[in-house]
């Protein structure tokens, strides 16, 4: 698992990375329309601490390492940009402990455009 | 905003039982009951119209957390209830979950004559290779030189194939998945459902606490990766030679057969005997 940590990001996650680097210094909204002119989605991870076992599914299989690990051996989110949406962890969670949503719903995209 | 997996899920849980479930850190118990809860979603059936009937085990535990009408009855004998529900109520979809040690051993018998007579029901099949609840005691499906319990110099029988018993028992629908393969799950799992016949859909799972601690698989990443490495679709099995297969199985629909299920046959000789 480390390797793919040090042999670098693919495209995808470096631009998402380069994306909310700007977001701190240009404001919100802009960061957010280049964003989605790049055509990048972020997503949100969501860890139910009181249903997760610890069985480490999600930690291991992780395409983009989003996830570290606590001392309790549950996964806490490190890296959230780097998530490609794959959903794995949350079909694979044997517990039903993680839900991965997009980061901006499709209504507040709307209501930014209206 | 919860995103559509979870809501899914959520709507067919029984939420007022107890919460975390009673299985082990990774089973794959859970990975197959999320992947049966968006089988179902995407049939879009009435949680009314569905039972669930399971017998002892692990996955007998299953119907306790699912909110559709639900029974769990005694050792091996999930397929005879269904029977009985099924000719007594033929609207009703009818699912069974049953461990291997269940359907094959305890409730062999019932399993390939349920097959035989070709009954419009779905049985699902939880393959972990062992009698996990008990405490590791080999099971009809624990591979030959494996460790368990009852076999610590290793296993000196055969394994069989529960997909293939099916096949020759004469099932209408069989398939065969893993729980690291959920996508491809969810869609054997829908068709096995949707199909007028019997369904067999074996599931090869994980028990990395009686299984895999006795045979150097002792955490659920490293059994996971075992199914990803082993399971071979049916394309790529072609291709291969015995050799090469050695312990990998294949993955995906095996049978897929046509033919008039025990309801509509029993209804035909209805309404012969009415006619006279």
């Amino acid at each position: 698992m480390s390797e793919k940590k040090e042999s670098g990001e693919s495209d995808n996650g470096q631009l998402g990375a380069q994306v909310t680097g700007q977001a701190a210094d240009s404001g919100y909204w802009p960061a957010k329309q280049e964003m989605e002119e790049k055509g990048v989605k972020l997503f949100t991870q969501v860890v139910f601490y009181d249903w997760c076992k610890a069985c480490g599914i999600c930690i291991a299989f992780c395409p983009k390492n989003v996830f570290g690990r606590n001392e309790a051996g549950k996964p806490v989110v490190e890296q959230p940009d780097e998530c490609i949406g794959c959903r794995f962890c949350e079909l694979h969670c044997p517990d039903f402990a993680i839900t991965i949503s997009e980061r901006y719903s499709e209504r507040r995209k709307a209501e930014r455009n209206f | 905003m919860t995103e559509k997996i979870s809501r899914v899920r959520h709507e067919y849980l029984r939420h007022d039982k107890k919460f975390p479930h009673v299985w082990c850190p990774g089973c794959g118990n859970g990975i197959v009951l999320g992947s049966l809860i968006r089988a179902i979603d995407k049939l879009s059936l009435e949680k009314d119209e569905l039972v669930l009937a399971s017998g002892i085990g692990c996955a007998g535990r299953m119907p306790a957390y699912v909110d559709f009408n639900t029974l769990h009855t005694t050792h091996g004998r999930a397929l005879t209830f269904a029977t009985g529900i099924k000719l007594a109520k033929p609207e009703l979809t009818v699912l069974c979950v049953m461990g291997d040690g269940d359907a094959t051993a305890i409730g062999g018998n019932h399993f390939i004559h349920a097959a035989r007579r070709n009954l419009n029901l779905t049985a699902i099949i939880i393959n972990n290779q062992i009698y996990g609840m008990t405490g590791g005691q080999y099971s009809p499906t624990t591979p030959y030189g494996a460790n368990a319990s009852t076999a610590v110099y290793g296993h000196i029988e055969h394994a069989f194939s529960i997909a293939e018993l099916a096949i020759t028992a004469g099932a209408a629908f069989v398939a065969r998945g893993t729980v690291y393969h959920v996508r491809m799950l969810d869609t054997l799992l829908a068709k096995g459902i949707a199909k007028r016949g019997f369904s067999v859909i074996e599931i090869m799972s994980n028990c990395h606490t009686q299984y895999g601690r006795r045979n150097n698989m002792g955490d659920p990443v490293t059994m996971m990766q075992w199914f990803k490495d082993h399971g071979v679709s049916e394309q790529k099995a072609k291709k291969m030679s015995d050799e090469e297969m050695g312990e990998k199985f294949t993955i995906g629909v095996l049978a897929d057969k046509d033919m008039p299920n025990y309801m509509e046959e029993y209804r035909r000789i209805q309404e012969q005997a009415q006619l006279k």
